[in-house]
């Protein structure tokens, strides 16, 4: 089961504010979707995949290579900006993001691919040929 | 992935945001990674803005609910959705005690 380490709360009642003139503790639990954000592959019908947040980045930011068995992935995410804005509170975690996932043993690296897609990024990878289940066609004299 | 058929099953998230102003708006990116457009709800109270979001391949429901300042004109707020990245701008109307001058270095 995947499961990114999110805060489960329930927050119906939460209120809490978001301006300077509101400023005061948060009433409530956050979700951190980078910190501590566990990525490993989980198996599929054909081979792995692997899938955690990665909200603001573009596909073009990511550096996704595999090399030895161990998949290594970075990107950097900053804050936004706002036109004649200033930025007053800073709750998102940006900065550089380096994950090291080990391949599954059996998985061909030849397969592997990644998809970003609204802030989700999925890496997946399927199983060498070789090990794949093979149907056997019989053949009628 | 626990699998809820019902979206109000999914357990809720409180989405982590930064955020902006200036003496004529307000802004927010709210982060909601896995949500698409249609799967953004925004509501607006009297005085508060509630956001829930589906993020079905997370499995959760993002949801937050914000307190709007008095001077945010609600009714101007622009939102655009952006790589799992929600930016809401709201502009301020003027108010009407004590004006505030805030100079920006040229």
């Amino acid at each position: 089961m995947f499961n990114p380490l999110w805060i489960h709360t329930d927050l119906t009642r939460t209120m809490e504010p978001i301006f300077e003139e509101f400023v005061r503790q948060l009433s409530a639990p956050v979700a951190s979707p980078h910190r501590r954000q566990i990525a490993a592959f989980k198996a599929k019908e054909d081979g792995w995949e692997a899938q955690w947040t990665a909200p603001g980045v573009r596909a073009e930011e990511l550096d996704i290579r595999a090399e030895g068995g161990v998949l290594h992935v970075a990107y950097t995410t900053a804050h936004g900006e706002e036109e004649g804005l200033r930025l007053q509170r800073k709750e998102r975690r940006v900065g550089e993001v380096r994950r090291k996932l080990a391949l599954p043993r059996d998985a061909d690296p030849e397969t592997i691919s990644a998809t970003l897609r609204d802030g989700l990024l999925t890496i997946s990878v399927t199983a060498l040929a070789a090990l794949m289940p093979k149907k056997i066609e019989v053949k009628t004299a | 992935m626990t699998q809820h058929t019902q979206p109000n099953t999914r357990p809720q998230v409180v989405p982590r945001a930064d955020f902006f102003r200036s003496a004529e708006a307000y802004a927010m990116h709210i982060e909601v990674p896995g949500v698409r457009a249609d799967a953004i709800e925004l509501d607006f109270g009297e005085r508060s803005l509630t956001l829930e979001a589906e993020a079905p391949e997370l499995g959760v429901q993002f949801r937050r609910v914000f307190r709007v300042p008095r001077d945010a004109s609600m009714d101007a707020v622009d939102a655009t959705l952006n790589h799992g990245l929600l930016r809401l701008r709201v502009p301020r109307h003027a108010s009407d005690s004590g004006k505030r001058i805030e100079v920006t270095a040229g």
